[in-house]
């Protein structure tokens, strides 16, 4: 263990925190380092940018078009294909 | 636990799909690949996959989640047979190559510019997804499969090390991996820099 991380290292453990809980030691001096660095502090919004735009998606996918929808035409032949597929994967 | 009655019809009855779900699946594939017939195709290949796995639906999310999450695997899928020539794998071996990312003293060879992206500007969200959808597709297929297990659909590092066969530290490698590219991927094609 040493006590001055570099950007590399910081930006793995970065990532890491988003998955898991780091080691308290590990978390501090990660946070110093954010502190005096700002291109990893940016590194640290992007990837939470990033997550935000991911997790938005999921939540609301308010940006769809509801005028858009499945022709008939298109509606007949997704049933179709299913009822074709039915047996053959049950 | 048991389940709403309705959301479990839902999935365990396949000829109901289409009108329970079709708009929405055609809809959303719409937003990203743009073109009907596509987006169709799209939408099929996801029922298809979802009848195969359909055993594995335990309604630990809603039908149109589930069903939502195998379509956006499908998508990324689509977008990376357009964009790939069949001969190139370069970016498997660029991330054996040295990092590009850090020097030898491990500082940012290129450093990382700030985004000036607005969450709550849908146009902005709009933009957003398409290139990340995009930077996803030049992925190789295990990093873009972990990181949307891990980003889009929500899961627990635990749950992917399971549905990937692999272990913690590889689940983090792999996610490090995939965020890092996409990252750089996103600031090369979308968000102007100020250094």
């Amino acid at each position: 263990m040493h006590w001055m991380y570099n950007c590399k290292e910081v930006s793995e453990m970065v990532s890491e925190s988003m998955d898991r809980a780091l080691p308290f030691y590990q978390r501090v001096l990660m946070r110093l380092h954010l502190l005096m660095c700002k291109y990893c502090a940016r590194y640290r919004e992007q990837l939470e940018t990033i997550r935000a735009a991911s997790r938005y998606e999921q939540l609301h996918g308010k940006e769809l078009d509801d005028s858009q929808a499945l022709s008939n035409d298109g509606k007949e032949r997704l049933k179709e294909f299913l009822k074709n597929h039915l047996t053959d994967t049950h | 636990m048991p389940k709403p009655k309705t959301e479990a019809a839902g999935i365990e009855n396949p000829e109901s799909w289409v009108d329970n779900y079709g708009d929405f699946l055609y809809r959303f594939a719409l937003a990203r690949v743009k073109d009907q017939s596509i987006a169709e195709d799209l939408v099929q290949e996801t029922f298809l996959a979802a009848l195969r796995a359909r055993e594995n639906f335990q309604g630990q999310s809603t039908g149109r989640t589930w069903l939502t999450a195998i379509l956006k695997h499908k998508i990324v899928d689509h977008i990376r047979k357009k964009i790939r020539e069949p001969s190139t794998d370069k970016i498997e071996t660029l991330t054996d190559a040295s990092d590009p990312d850090f020097d030898d003293r491990g500082e940012w060879s290129i450093r990382p510019g700030k985004w000036v992206v607005n969450p709550g500007n849908l146009y902005e969200q709009k933009e957003f997804l398409d290139v990340l959808y995009h930077c996803l597709a030049e992925l190789p297929e295990r990093l873009a499969e972990a990181f949307i297990k891990r980003e889009m659909e929500g899961l627990s590092t635990e749950k992917i090390c399971k549905e990937l066969g692999i272990t913690a530290t590889n689940s983090w490698v792999m996610l490090y991996r995939a965020r890092m590219s996409l990252r750089r991927c996103l600031e090369n094609r979308w968000l102007s820099a100020e250094t």
